[in-house]
């Protein structure tokens, strides 16, 4: 099927490129596009050089020692300095603010009280305070995003490393499992296994990640496959170097920004994407997440607007902030001078 | 409006640079002037060669010349691009259009990527003739005419098999055929200058040298001038009347082509044909222009006429 | 011509292949769900005997795992995807399919609007110099990209239903009454659309930004076209084709998002009956619903496979016996590149 892979994906010319390794992150299906296109090789590096057409008179680059890392261009970014501490600050409250908060079970209040100056998100039906659900449910939504993201990547990494690396069968075994997994949409396996297995974090976890890993993993291969026909890398394996060193010390470095960029957006969607289990009722009951909490909002939309508010609004907010930093990383990475033309 | 301005004003050369000053972005922060005062005239029925380096800026001029610059806001133009007359620095985009439609045909180097890859060739070559009336699509006009007229330039750009290299995409036509191409896109609007930016450096050497007769040809039988950008001495020697040589943005040197080949005034004139004659004699040491010389030509103000 | 018809036969048996593996996983999900396997199977209905025996012996549960495995495929591909059981066992299948139109009248408008839309945003955003404009446009899309789309929909039925009081909260149609009505339509569908819309209208953007800043442009330019017509004519068919294979997928995208949907607002299609049977654990109803599923995404892809041949004519020469041009000149032939 490496066949149908080569057609489906738009020849080099017309294909997205570095512009669109950040779509193509974030779903199987067009990270076959990512994966034909070269990776970005870092900031700065001028246009492959033709004679003497403009962006080759341009080749002439800063002064060495003058042009500003990847990292600083990312972490000066405006929308850096806004969605990282504001997703650092989501972190802060998931891991200190039930702490603070009371306990979110307690009831006795009055029912479906609106905000107030006691109860700054208001009461659910059952008298519970709802900044005290609130902060807690927000636990489950970004431990789900980013272990699932963590996973992704490291699965990512050693399977679409060897895969690009050694080529034959692994590559083949590695472009067939991506298929499947972008041929059955993450949250309608989740949703069977859930079903059939019971639901609980664990499970929602390994599945999320069993479906979301091919966008690294071709990510890395691509980058792994073309490292491994570099003429030193060859010379390090024909000096008899293990592979899995070489994979280490060559391939990842370079990867790591695409995959850093496809990681980021494997969080967003995890969180999404467990929000919307968690909403259909998929989920551990006793501990309820945000999604959880807009499931039991459903029915109060009338009489409860701000039940349904608080809950969604967090969720966006994390995954902009998530997204939003991803973007960032990319145009860090893969700068694009001005609009040309 | 343009029509009063467009016509050829009374002795003004073709084409006019003076003082032509191009600034590009080359990153988010940086900028490199790629073009630096330079002044440079075509003549109608001229016959004219740009030779550099990569880098010396003279892509950016040829393309300045067809307002085919980068639109981004960070390119600066300055100075003066007069063409019959006309001021186009700071001239709407509906007069370069005109300029484009009429005056200037453009041939690129690279003849895949600079064929659309989607568009059957004849349609490409018909997007090129002028039309007297406003045509809303590609196909209008009279077809017949038009396709008789595509098939025209085609043949008159070394495609015998007009009829069927019209009916092709890009991809099914070998490299050389594509660069004929691209001068029957060149020339289907029987321009005043036909600008051939590296027509050449892109094919095999012997596919070169036919491209380079059909061009030759074909300027000759439309009478039109010719503005040849080319690092190659050879290609501009047997091409063309008189030569502008630049070097890091600048003019450095300018005359008939044959006097400034043979008895070079600058530098690095000198030098140029040093290094490439060392490629080519056999009893010759390989010669490089060394970095010292390089830095004191790129910055030296002034240039020799 | 032959190189078309191996190219789709390779496409059709990997297509199989695929299917069978979607199949076997789910199969072995079964086997892997703990509990009483007729129980897992016919989902949380309560069981007589001798219902217990039939069920035993239809689908072979005395007998080892690859026999039950080959049984269970043979099924499948004989349309037979079991029985809804509890109140009036139904076919699974005429159940779904029953459910099948509501959801396409919601998934085939959202995928129009979604692509179209794209298209003109994102052409819009790549083109604009206003940077205003390209700026709200793309942050607008990483926007709704970022929302979760049940929680759109709430938004919208509490502001245009509750609030507004302009459309419906629930439901296809006034009680009782067959058929759609077109104003329960409207909410479901934009919150369908618009997740899919963010998605193109980014991808068509940078694919739009990647083709204006390709050479052919700049031939167009020269030859004083207008910069619409360089837009539209040039730009644009480039620019296009990697959304033929970003539509091809989004189908998929949008039918799988038709559950959560489905449920905001209360929308009787296959994505409800889908999480019905999940509350139900009617497993045999799931399970189809995946395999229907799985086919519709299958079949659409090779239909984007057949697009995308159609639409690049270098895919589209690769199926054809090549052009045979005579010589231009011995020297010239002789050098061809090879033609990408």
């Amino acid at each position: 099927m490496t066949q149908q892979e080569t057609h489906m994906v738009p020849p080099p010319e017309t294909g997205p490129t570095a512009n669109a390794v950040t779509e193509a992150a974030n779903r199987p299906g067009l990270a076959g596009a990512a994966g034909t296109t070269a990776p970005p090789d870092g900031a700065g590096t001028p246009p492959p050089a033709q004679p003497d057409t403009p962006a080759g008179a341009a080749g002439r680059r800063r002064p060495p020692g003058t042009e500003r890392s990847p990292w600083r261009v990312f972490l000066r970014k405006p929308s850096t300095m806004v969605f990282l501490p504001l997703l650092g600050l989501f972190v802060l409250i998931a891991a200190l603010g039930p702490l603070l908060v009371g306990d979110p079970s307690a009831t006795g209040n009055a029912e479906l009280l609106a905000p107030s100056a006691a109860h700054p998100l208001g009461t659910d039906h059952l008298g519970r305070d709802y900044l005290a659900r609130v902060v807690n449910g927000g636990q489950i939504s970004l431990l789900v995003g980013f272990t699932v993201a963590v996973l992704c990547m490291t699965i990512g990494l050693v399977v679409g490393g060897l895969a690009g690396y050694h080529g034959g069968w692994m590559d083949t075994l590695m472009v067939k499992l991506a298929e499947f997994f972008q041929v059955l949409p993450g949250i309608v396996l989740a949703l069977v296994a859930a079903a059939l297995l019971g639901a609980n974090v664990f499970i929602i976890v390994a599945i999320l990640s069993i479906t979301m890993w091919p966008a690294v993993a071709r990510i890395v291969r691509a980058e792994a496959m073309r490292i491994s026909q570099l003429g030193y890398v060859e010379s390090a394996r024909a000096a008899g170097f293990r592979s899995g060193r070489i994979i280490w010390s060559d391939v990842l470095p370079n990867a790591l920004p695409p995959v850093l960029v496809a990681t980021s957006m494997t969080v967003g969607r995890a969180i999404l994407i467990e929000s919307g289990l968690a909403y259909l009722g998929i989920g551990d009951p006793s501990h309820p997440s945000w999604g959880a909490l807009l499931n039991s909002a459903q029915a109060y939309m009338r009489d409860g607007w701000w039940l349904a508010v608080a809950p969604g609004l967090c969720i966006f907010l994390v995954v902009l902030a998530v997204n939003m930093l991803g973007d960032a990383l990319n145009d860090a990475y893969n700068p694009t001078v001005g609009r040309v033309k | 409006m343009t029509i009063a301005e467009n016509q050829p004003a009374a002795g003004a050369p073709l084409i006019e640079l003076t003082g032509l000053n191009v600034v590009l972005p080359t990153g988010e922060r940086s900028e490199v002037e790629a073009v630096k005062s330079v002044d440079l005239v075509v003549h109608d029925g001229e016959r004219v060669g740009l030779v550099g380096e990569s880098g010396s800026g003279k892509s950016v001029t040829g393309r300045s010349i067809a307002g085919l610059l980068p639109t981004s806001p960070r390119v600066r133009v300055s100075g003066s691009i007069r063409i019959r007359g006309q001021e186009m620095v700071g001239a709407p985009a509906r007069t370069w259009d005109d300029v484009r439609r009429k005056t200037v045909g453009m041939i690129f180097q690279d003849p895949l990527t600079f064929l659309n890859p989607t568009m059957r060739v004849g349609r490409q070559v018909a997007e090129s003739i002028p039309d007297r009336r406003p045509v809303r699509s590609g196909a209008g006009g009279d077809r017949t005419a038009r396709d008789r007229a595509v098939f025209r330039f085609l043949r008159q750009a070394g495609l015998p098999d007009a009829e069927q290299v019209a009916a092709s995409f890009p991809h099914e036509l070998s490299g050389g055929m594509r660069q004929r191409v691209l001068i029957a896109i060149a020339i289907a609007k029987e321009p005043s200058l036909v600008l051939a930016d590296e027509p050449t450096t892109a094919l095999d050497a012997t596919v070169q040298q036919h491209v380079l007769r059909t061009l030759d040809e074909t300027v000759t039988e439309l009478g039109t001038s010719l503005m040849l950008i080319s690092h190659d001495l050879a290609v501009v020697a047997g091409m063309t009347d008189r030569v502008y040589v630049m070097y890091a943005g600048r003019i450095v040197e300018e005359g008939p082509t044959a006097r400034v080949l043979a008895e070079p005034r600058h530098e690095y004139t000198q030098a140029l044909l040093r290094s490439v004659r060392s490629l080519t004699d056999r009893d010759t040491d390989l010669y490089s222009i060394p970095l010292a010389l390089r830095q004191r030509f790129a910055e030296e103000p002034t240039h020799v006429a | 011509m032959k190189a078309r018809l191996i190219h789709y036969g390779r496409l059709l048996l990997s297509s199989l292949i695929l299917f069978i593996a979607v199949i076997t996983v789910l199969f072995f999900l079964l086997e892997l769900a703990p509990g009483d396997p007729i129980q897992t199977l016919v989902g949380d209905v309560p069981l007589s005997e001798a219902f217990r025996a039939q069920i035993t012996a239809a689908y072979g549960l005395d007998k080892p795992v690859w026999e039950r495995y080959v049984l269970y495929l043979g099924n499948v591909f004989t349309g037979n995807l079991g029985f809804s059981f509890g109140t009036n066992n139904e076919p699974v299948l005429d159940l779904i399919l029953s459910r099948a139109g509501n959801t396409l009248a919601l998934a085939v408008p959202a995928f129009l609007i979604s692509t179209i839309g794209g298209i003109i945003l994102g052409s819009i955003a790549a083109r604009t110099r206003r940077r205003w404009l390209d700026g709200g446009i793309s942050g607008g899309a990483v926007a709704l990209f970022s929302v979760p789309n049940f929680w759109f929909g709430m938004l919208l039925i509490m502001v245009f239903s509750i609030w507004l009081g302009w459309f419906p909260t629930q439901g296809k149609s006034p009680y009782g009454q067959p058929g759609i009505g077109l104003e329960y339509l409207v909410l479901p569908v934009i919150t369908m659309a618009t997740s899919e819309l963010a998605y193109k209208t980014r991808i068509m953007r940078s694919s739009m930004i990647e083709s204006l800043g390709q050479d052919f442009v700049d031939t167009a330019r020269s030859k004083g076209l207008s910069s619409s017509h360089v837009l539209w004519r040039h730009a644009l068919p480039n620019a296009l084709l990697p959304m033929v294979t970003v539509s091809g997928y989004s189908l998929g995208y949008i039918l799988a998002g038709s559950v959560l949907v489905e449920r905001v607002f209360g929308w009787p299609g296959m994505g409800l009956l889908f999480i019905d049977a999940i509350n139900r654990q009617n497993n045999m109803v799931i399970l189809g619903v995946v395999i229907v599923l799985t086919v519709v995404i299958i079949l659409v892809n090779i239909l984007t496979d057949v697009v995308y041949g159609l639409v690049d004519p270098r895919l589209r020469a690769q199926f054809s016996p090549q052009r045979t041009l005579p010589p231009e000149g011995r020297q010239d032939r002789q050098s061809d590149e090879v033609a990408a």
